[in-house]
This record gives C-alpha cells, sequence and structure tokens, in this order.
C-alpha cells in the first residue's frame, strides 16, 4: 500500500494532478512526501495555526485567492522578527503527536524492520535500561530516527545535547514515521470495529472518490494532528487525491493513507 | 619551561589543547575588568563576560578591543613587557569609557548600547533592534507549547478550544496545566534526565551493567538526584549540596554505602559530610578524575556545567594572583598556559581529595591525596571560587571539607541562580535564550533565588509566562 501512495503523493508534490478547479497544480519539484507537505503547509499555514499573520500573506494555507498554481513559497517574504517563534517538536513529542492523533500505541507507530522502535527507547529501558545478569551486559536496541527528530542518545552514543535544529535528513524521517503511523491506524480502522479515525467510509472498498464523507476525514484529522479546521484550499487539495494518476485508480485504503499522510506530515506536525 | 615540551610529556588532552591555543598577550583580568564596568550588562549579571568580547581568536583583536587597545595605546600604554597587567588594569575603565559612543562594528548599535543589550560589540553579526511586538503573550500558543514541552504531547483540539482566550484566565489555564505536566513521569523521568545529560556524561559501556566487566560507576544515582533536586518543593542549591542519593523508587538514602564494581564501585561510599551534589558522586569522579592528582576535568566540569562558565570558551576567568603554582609540574605556569589555569588550578584544589577510579575506593575521600598534590612545586597554593579565597575559612578549607565549601559559595553565586533559570529556559524554548531573550529572563533569576527561594518548579512557571515562551 505505502509504494502506491507515495505515488499518489508525489501526483500533488510535482506531476501536476487535476485540481479541483480544473487546473494544474505544480510544486517545488523536492519530490515525495516532503514536497506534499511543503504544498499543503508553507510556512504561512503553520504561522496562522498559531495565531501570527501578515497582512499581505494569502489567508487560505498559501493558496492564492484566483486559485493559481500553489506554491510552497507563496506569500512575500516573512519581516525578520527579533524573536525565533518557533519551537521544534522533537522525539518524544513527535511521537506522542502521532500516538495522540491517530490513537496508537507507542508501539504502533513506527517500528524499522518491524524491530526497531523509530524515535524513542523502548518502555522497557526508560528511564534506563535494565541491568542484565553478572557476566551478560544488556545492549540497547537501534533506534533509527531518534537523531534526525532532535533526540539525542547519551547511554550508548554518547550524544549528549540534542541537535537544535532540523539537518537535511530530517523531512525524511519526518515522511517515513507519519507514513508508518498512518498506515498502521488504515489497517486498524480496515480491520477493527468500530473504526476510530476513518469513520464513515469503507476503506475495504475499491475506490474512494471525493464527497462529504472522505472530507469528514480530512476535516477529523486536521482537528487530530493540527488541533484546527483544515481550510477550504486544504480540504480541496487533499480530497483530489481520490481523484489518483492516469490510468491508476487508488482504492479506498490508499486514498485514506495518502489523505493522512498529507496532513500528518505538513510542517504544521513539527513545530509549536 | 614552556607547554610544548611538557605536552609531550603528559597525556593531559585537554591541558594540551589549552596550551596550544592561547596567546602571550592576552589579558585574562580584562574580562573581569570589562565587568566591573558593566555590571548590569547581561553578559556580566551571573557570569563574567569571554575574551571573545574583545578578541575574534586570542591574541588577534576584534573591532571593539582594536578600539579599547587603541584607547590604551594614547593613555600611554605600551603592551610590553607582555605580562604587565597592573597598569593596564588602572588604565582599562576609562579606556571602556572613552569608546562607550562608537560603533566599533559599524552594525547601527553604539558599543555600550550593544553591552547593555547582550550582544557582541566587536561583532557586527551579533545585533538586533527590537521592535515593538505585533502579537501579545497568547494563552492558546502558550498552553499548546506547555503541553508539548512539559507534558510531552499537544493537547487535544477540544482541550485548547476550553482554554479562555482572556489573558489572565488563559495564563491560570497553563497554570493549571503545569501542576500536572510537572508532576508527570515524562518531565522528571525524561525531560529533565536530557537536560542532565550534558552534566552527567553517561557511558553505558563503563556503567552500572552488572554485566559489564568494565563497570566503573553508576550514573543513575545522578540522574536520579538531579531529577529528585529539580521537582516538587525542593531546593535546587542541592545540586550541588545534597549530603544524599535517591534510590530507583524514589526515596532519599542517607549513609555511604557499597556496590563493588570490577573497575570502580557502583554504591556512593563518599562519606555524607564530605558531599556536594551532583559533583562528588561515584559517577562524577569516576569519569572526571580518573587517574588526575590534580583533577582539573572535575572542576571545569562542576564550573561549566553548574555554574555556567566553560573555561574552555575563556568563559568566567577569575585570575588569582600567584597561581597557577604548577603543583603537579605540568608546565601551566607559562604565559600561554597560565591564561586559563590561573583560574582553573584554584578551582581545581578542592577536588584532589577525592579518589578518581580506584578500585572500591572510587569516589571516597582522602586528605592526604590533595596535601601530597597541594605541597608539590613548593606549594602554597590557593583554593578559590569567585574571587573567594577558601583556605582561609576553616568552614571552607578544602583540607577539612574538600569541595563542600567549594559548593557552598557556588550556589550562593548569582551564576547558580541564573545557570538554573537558563538551563530550564532553554529547554522551555527548545534553543539557546537570544540577547532580546535574555533581557526578559534576567529578572527570573533574582525572583528565583528571592521570592521562589530556589524551587526550580516556580521558575517554570514564571519561564511560560515570558513573552519569550508565549508570544507567537
Amino acid at each position: 500500500m505505502r509504494w502506491r501512495v507515495l505515488g499518489l503523493l508525489s501526483c500533488l508534490a510535482a506531476v501536476g494532478c487535476p485540481s479541483p478547479s480544473g487546473s494544474s497544480s505544480s510544486s517545488s519539484s523536492t519530490g515525495g512526501t516532503t514536497a506534499t507537505s511543503a504544498v499543503v503547509t508553507a510556512s504561512s499555514a503553520a504561522t496562522s495555526a498559531m495565531g501570527t499573520s501578515s497582512s499581505a500573506a494569502p489567508t487560505d494555507g498559501g493558496v492564492p485567492e484566483d486559485g493559481g498554481p500553489l506554491r510552497a513559497d507563496a506569500g512575500p517574504e516573512p519581516a525578520p522578527g527579533t524573536r525565533e517563534s518557533l519551537r521544534w517538536r522533537t522525539a518524544h513529542a513527535f511521537e506522542h503527536h502521532l500516538m495522540q492523533a491517530l490513537a496508537l500505541t507507542e508501539d504502533e507507530v513506527c517500528k524499522e524492520l518491524g524491530l526497531f522502535k523509530c524515535i524513542t527507547r523502548p518502555v522497557n529501558e526508560r528511564p534506563f535500561r535494565p541491568s542484565g545478569p553478572a557476566g551478560t551486559p544488556t545492549v540497547g536496541m537501534a533506534i533509527p530516527h531518534q537523531v534526525a527528530l532532535g533526540g539525542n542518545e547519551p547511554f550508548d552514543l554518547q550524544n549528549y545535547e540534542p541537535r537544535r535544529t532540523p539537518g537535511a535528513t530530517t523531512p525524511n524521517a519526518v515522511d517515513r514515521v507519519v507514513l508508518a503511523a498512518c498506515d498502521a491506524r488504515v489497517e486498524k480502522d480496515r480491520t477493527a470495529t468500530p473504526p476510530v479515525v476513518f469513520t464513515g467510509i469503507d476503506l475495504s472498498a475499491g475506490t474512494l472518490s471525493d464527497g462529504p464523507e472522505l472530507r469528514a476525514v480530512a476535516a477529523t484529522l486536521f482537528r487530530r494532528f493540527h488541533l484546527r479546521d483544515g481550510t477550504t484550499a486544504e480540504m480541496d487539495l487533499v480530497t483530489s487525491l481520490a481523484q489518483g494518476v492516469p490510468g491508476d485508480t487508488p482504492n479506498a485504503a490508499d486514498v485514506a493513507l495518502a489523505v493522512c499522510v498529507a496532513i500528518g506530515g505538513m510542517a504544521e506536525s513539527s513545530f509549536d | 619551561m614552556g607547554c610544548q615540551s611538557h605536552r609531550l610529556r603528559t597525556a593531559g588532552m585537554t591541558l594540551a589543547l589549552v596550551c596550544s591555543v592561547w596567546p602571550a598577550a592576552a589579558k585574562p583580568p580584562a574580562a573581569n575588568g570589562l565587568c566591573q564596568a558593566y555590571p548590569a550588562s547581561p553578559h556580566c549579571v551571573g557570569r563574567t563576560v569571554s575574551c571573545y568580547a574583545c578578541h575574534t581568536a586570542p591574541p588577534s583583536l576584534n573591532a571593539y578591543g582594536t578600539s579599547v587597545s587603541g584607547k590604551l595605546a594614547e593613555a600611554g600604554y605600551t603592551f610590553t613587557p607582555r605580562e604587565e597587567e597592573t597598569q593596564f588594569m588602572a588604565l582599562l575603565p576609562a579606556a571602556l569609557s572613552s569608546v562607550e559612543a562608537v560603533d566599533s562594528d559599524a552594525d547601527g548599535v553604539s558599543n555600550v548600547d550593544e553591552l547593555l543589550r547582550g550582544t557582541m560589540p566587536g561583532d557586527a553579526a551579533s545585533n538586533y533592534t527590537a521592535v515593538a511586538p505585533s502579537n501579545a503573550w497568547d494563552p492558546r500558543f502558550a498552553y499548546r507549547r506547555a503541553s508539548v514541552v512539559f507534558c510531552g504531547a499537544p493537547p487535544t483540539y477540544d482541550e485548547l478550544q476550553a482554554v479562555p482566550e482572556d489573558p489572565t484566565a488563559g495564563r491560570a489555564a497553563v497554570q493549571t496545566l503545569l501542576d500536572t505536566c510537572l508532576a508527570s513521569s515524562f518531565w522528571r523521568n525524561e525531560q529533565l534526565h536530557r537536560m542532565a545529560d550534558s552534566r552527567i556524561r553517561p557511558q553505558h559501556a563503563v556503567g552500572y551493567d552488572r554485566g559489564n566487566e568494565f563497570s566503573l560507576g553508576d550514573y543513575r544515582f545522578d540522574y536520579r538526584l538531579f531529577s529528585y533536586v529539580m521537582s516538587g518543593d525542593r531546593d535546587a542549591r542541592d545540586l550541588l549540596r545534597a549530603t544524599y542519593h535517591v534510590d530507583e523508587n524514589g526515596f532519599r538514602v542517607d549513609g555511604a554505602f557499597n556496590a563493588p564494581g570490577v573497575g570502580g564501585n557502583l554504591g556512593e561510599p563518599l562519606q555524607p559530610d564530605k558531599r556536594a551534589g551532583m559533583i562528588t558522586t561515584t559517577w562524577f569522579l569516576a569519569i572526571h578524575t580518573m587517574f588526575s592528582p590534580l583533577p582539573r576535568t572535575s572542576a571545569a566540569q562542576a564550573y561549566r556545567a553548574y555554574l555556567g562558565q566553560d573555561i574552555a570558551r575563556s568563559e568566567g576567568l577569575l585570575p588569582v594572583a600567584n597561581e597557577p603554582r604548577d603543583v603537579d609540574y605540568k608546565g601551566v605556569r607559562g604565559r600561554t598556559c597560565n591564561v586559563c589555569h590561573s583560574t582553573l588550578d584554584p578551582l581545581a584544589y578542592a577536588f584532589a581529595a577525592y579518589e578518581g577510579i580506584n578500585g572500591p575506593n572510587t569516589g571516597t575521600f582522602r586528605a592526604s591525596r590533595m596535601a601530597d598534590v597541594r605541597n608539590g612545586n613548593g606549594g602554597n597554593s590557593t583554593a578559590s571560587i569567585f574571587g573567594v579565597n577558601l583556605d582561609t575559612d576553616p568552614l571552607l578549607a578544602p583540607q577539612n571539607h574538600g569541595v563542600v565549601g567549594w559548593a557552598s559559595v557556588a550556589v550562593a553565586d548569582e551564576a547558580f541562580a541564573r545557570n538554573v533559570v537558563f538551563m530550564l529556559a532553554e529547554q522551555a524554548l527548545g534553543r539557546k535564550p537570544t540577547a532580546e531573550d535574555t533581557l526578559e529572563l534576567l529578572p527570573l533569576v533574582t525572583t528565583f533565588r528571592t521570592t521562589h527561594q530556589y524551587l526550580a518548579e516556580a521558575a517554570v512557571r514564571d519561564i511560560v509566562n515570558t513573552d519569550a515562551f508565549g508570544r507567537p
């Protein structure tokens, strides 16, 4: 499912899907879900959610009122501030943000190779790894995305301070973890009764078109992830994922996953 | 004897680094001289300005240093002999005063304004112009941020909607949230631990693990003590004053106890009257003192971690007359070395009585160990911190009390309070406070010392009320 969804998201990011108004959208060419995130949010959306605004900035998530092309850098350059008002939501808080948004347990959010917790130490190693029996030193599990997401590993790696700003691999780690978390929620809701997040839609269906049910799910996801309602432009954009790409109509679970990743992977998920 | 030759004789990496970077023309008392002239500068409240106020990389002067040295030259100072500092310090105040109105780094702000704003007058990139804020402290912004920082997760949509938009009621809602967050396992066992990482510097490879044949000490005691002292209604000064430890259930442990490790001691064998909180735990002494007769690394780490002054970054230099005595024959009297060692060695004498790595004796106190060291190279060394001569006061004397007297002077200084408040602020903001943030945070240091009587949680409650934290 993940590969098909990545294709869907790249449609938003670079290929140029039909926009709700019939024109073609375009964006930066960084590809992947990060680009999607940038398209959907831009920095103006992140800041507007936190109560800041610029008089000249687009009011609708960086989407021009005339429905013209979407750009990640839509809007004027922000005036240089004397304060740094964004705080990076790192490691533990990012993991718990995903847990809360998608009603998952810590172990369900992300496990690389099905073995390694992605962001924080396993619960049984917190605050300290249990002592082993004499002659058998305990060995900590690798934590693949901990450092990229702003955590630090003091015990095994002597990494005593976290990085203070996102690095080059941070967007990749965000994408990967959000994709894993959304995938887990979609799978749970597809098989569980009743579903928790993706309510009102049949995740086993062969198709899922843009309609009130999908928009209700998207609205729920905006509130769960970003504690606000999605703007009209944002809702139009993410629900356009239901159209798929030419020659490949996504099934309902793929659309749900794509919508989840597009919303959950917004930059707004990573800053307070 | 020069540092270079001694570097070949010793394996002291830190010492070698210090020796290699300092110039012959540096004026270590100048930093304190500047702070005496501008005691209200954010560079000087609870700290001593670093050498980079005047230097790019010593002895190279930056624009401000060039301005000041020019005025010194006009006043007849010749900079020779290079060790001369008496006349230099006498002329320095007038030289500083005469360049106050000058904008040495041409960044649009005068030197004196930069010093009072907490930016560097010799660095054009260190500069800001305050503008009227377009936003006020925002209850929902602050609530969301406080939830993430102190509870470990953002609020839900419904929780956020329930936060009053009225500032007074909103501030109350954030404080109520903190009631829960500051008692949470996340704050006490995760967030406080991460603040402690760089102060404890654990290494699992030689840590507490029972199966580890190289175990030197059990740093879990360090983490537990740090969290215990920084939470609840406890006095943060116990970071450097605690005579107790904390067990895995969160209860105080008084008295000494042994837990033999193959390489060190996994217990805390030090007698309580020689304990000084975080800087006399078995782990601290094992990992910093190691085998060193004069534990400069231990003193430097204590100065850095709990007083916010990193000597390796030329911070907190307060030279002591006739120091260093070079009691361990490392060649630190050389001009290029004594720039730092005239401060560092007097800080380190108090630590010399504590055993580093020494099997079951790791972390114990032995007065003769200190005597052996301080009697070296002619003796007459001066144990000192923040200008207080510890040797002259029987209640502070290292030979009687080890680091306990050192710590009592340390916690009484504004440097300790500033370090605690700014450590918490850095965690809250997710970055080092800017110069503008610092101006807003400094009054909290005074409140922390007076009104709050060193309660860390009270400082947290002040920090969330600042614009630095709660203004979008």
